[in-house]
């Protein structure tokens, strides 16, 4: 047990630097998309920006978070500005989340300090728990600094008073489980590829992979279905402002399950594969 | 320098270290086959073989570090697949791959922290032995001061068996000379110690065991001493008169090197016997060596191309 924490107290300050840059970049550019807001609120054009979001076929419209048919669809509501200003964000926290998943693991052995941790009295079990702790944690600590940092921000524009605090929970939970699937699938890839250079650009590859899939389903009535197949899709933030629905809550689950397998999968690999080559 | 080899404590000593058998492929080249190892308690064994023989293969099966594809290991007693071993021994791999954004000192406190209880008495005796300073980055070192931070981190928690890939490659002969009086110094307290090498008077001036590999095979184990001895011993030898061939064929020399009109060759009878003919043709000059291990080696490598 106090290897496990010797070794995740480790791993958090050696990832401390990366997620520092990573959280105060996106902050800033989240404070700096939200000084925006008050413009288009008194803009006069604004009833010309609302008529061309509308004329914007819906399919396409979906796809890149403008879905007039959405309640709440307008750059005067603050609180779709700003799920509107965070998709661009939600992606780079999910690459932020490949990048860390995979590193945590594959470093290790690429730069071969995997020599010495694990002839060190620490189990490979053990290795493998304190990195993933690593990677829910920073997930955790981003998203939760980013909420505030969301909240604070709307605070100071929100000149309306409009209500926004159980709304923007509710997307930053739902996008919380993007980041754990995709991080954790990074981090079984490079648990179990032999060679694991390359193993964050194979999950980034599925992760647009699967954002063109949710952008094909939105265009055409018969490929509706594959935007399950897109979890970037099926909590998009215009709408992952909206309350909880049935369909939320089983895609919550199943990305959640499908995580908790991923790790186990991990582990299992990491404790019976050639760890120095 | 007393390069006396240090005796052991015990006799009829348990096997520290077990291996049975061991083969280890990558794909389908075959690194290791089928390569039985045995280290007794307090031995201190030596490991050589060419590049690419399977040291470092066999190492790092005996460390869990690769799965094997058939036989078994075992650590003192243990399966090494168990991962029981850790809290008694200590590895410096051949190639001194540390954390380059930390400071020594913070190197080493981090992998002290692994250890309930690290003597801060021996682990300033050994910091100083290496004399590194604590304050420089790892990305600062050059490769001999990364190799002593890791040997530091290797014997921090005083293991009861040292393994050691290549140790004193990259190490000054001051450093080399540190370590390998250190390592006697533990040896003969009770400590095993195996460690691969290219520099065979190394292993023949430390070790009592010691294993030679081949291609992935081992073509020898034995004392080190009995090796020597039973390769008899090098003979120089200058006369004013030349030695015809009959000289060599009665005494089985099959292979003599000519320099500055002496010849050198390796005798395995009668030296009384071998002088007595010699003086026949008008002795100069006589020197009589041991054999090297170096020589040995190379001897099993050229019978094995032949």
């Amino acid at each position: 047990m106090k290897a496990l924490w010797n070794l995740y107290r480790f791993e958090m300050r050696q990832n401390f630097k990366s997620f520092l840059i990573w959280f105060v970049l996106i902050a800033i550019l989240l404070f700096l998309l939200m000084l925006m807001f008050p413009t288009f609120k008194s803009s006069e054009y604004l009833e010309l920006i609302n008529a061309k979001i509308n004329a914007i076929p819906k399919g396409l419209g979906t796809a890149f978070g403008l879905d007039s048919s959405v309640a709440g669809v307008s750059f005067q509501n603050i609180v779709f500005w700003f799920g509107y200003s965070t998709q661009f964000f939600v992606i780079a926290i999910i690459i932020y989340a490949i990048n860390l998943g995979s590193n945590i693991v594959s470093k290790e052995n690429e730069e071969k300090h995997i020599d010495y941790l694990a002839t060190k009295p620490i189990k490979k079990s053990s290795i493998v728990i304190a990195k993933y702790k690593v990677l829910v944690t920073y997930i955790l600590i981003f998203s939760v600094a980013l909420f505030a940092v969301g909240c604070v921000s709307i605070v100071i524009f929100n000149v309306d008073k409009t209500p926004f605090f159980s709304e923007i929970l509710r997307l930053f939970t739902k996008v919380f489980f993007e980041y754990l699937f995709f991080g954790t699938l990074a981090f079984a890839v490079a648990a179990a590829s032999r060679r694991t250079t390359k193993s964050s650009l194979v999950v980034v590859a599925i992760f647009f992979g699967s954002y063109v899939l949710g952008i094909v389903s939105q265009l055409q009535d018969n490929l509706h279905k594959l935007q399950y197949l897109s979890p970037y899709i099926m909590f998009q933030t215009d709408k992952a402002t909206s309350g909880f629905s049935q369909t939320d809550y089983w895609y919550m689950g199943i990305l959640f399950t499908l995580s908790v397998i991923m790790f186990v999968v991990a582990l299992w690999r990491y404790t019976t594969k050639d760890l120095s080559l | 320098m007393n390069n006396s080899k240090p005796t052991s404590h015990k006799s009829a000593t348990p096997s520290v270290i077990a291996v049975r058998n061991l083969t280890k492929r990558y794909g389908n080249n075959t690194a290791v086959s089928n390569i039985s190892l045995s280290i007794e308690a307090g031995d201190f064994y030596g490991f050589i073989g060419p590049n690419g023989a399977g040291k470092t293969t066999t190492i790092k099966s005996m460390l869990n570090l690769l799965k094997i594809d058939e036989g078994t290991i075992e650590i003192f007693g243990e399966n090494v697949s168990k991962n029981l071993f850790q809290q008694n021994i200590g590895y410096v791999p051949g190639e001194a791959n540390l954390y380059d954004n930390l400071t020594v000192g913070d190197q080493i406190e981090y992998f002290a922290r692994y250890y309930p209880d690290i003597d801060s008495n021996y682990l300033k005796h050994i910091k100083g032995l290496f004399a590194i300073d604590e304050n420089k980055r790892i990305a600062q070192l050059s490769l001999g001061n990364k190799k002593k931070v890791a040997i530091i981190c290797a014997l921090m928690n005083q293991p009861k068996l040292l393994i050691f890939d290549e140790v004193s490659n990259s190490l000054d002969p001051l450093m080399q000379r540190n370590l390998f009086e250190e390592l006697k110094r533990l040896n003969q307290a009770g400590v095993t110690i195996f460690f691969s090498s290219h520099n065979l008077e190394e292993v023949q001036t430390y070790c009592r065991n010691v294993a030679i590999i081949r291609e992935g095979e081992i073509i020898r184990t034995d004392n080190v001493e009995k090796i020597v001895e039973s390769m008899g011993v090098q003979i120089t030898i200058k006369t004013k008169q030349k030695l015809n061939p009959g000289f060599f064929t009665k005494h089985k020399i099959t292979h003599h090197e000519l320099s500055s009109g002496a010849v050198t060759f390796i005798y395995k009878g009668d030296i009384d016997e071998l002088v007595f003919f010699a003086s026949k043709y008008k002795l100069e000059s006589l020197r009589i060596t041991d054999v090297k291990l170096e020589d040995i080696f190379n001897e099993f490598y050229e019978k094995r191309q032949k």
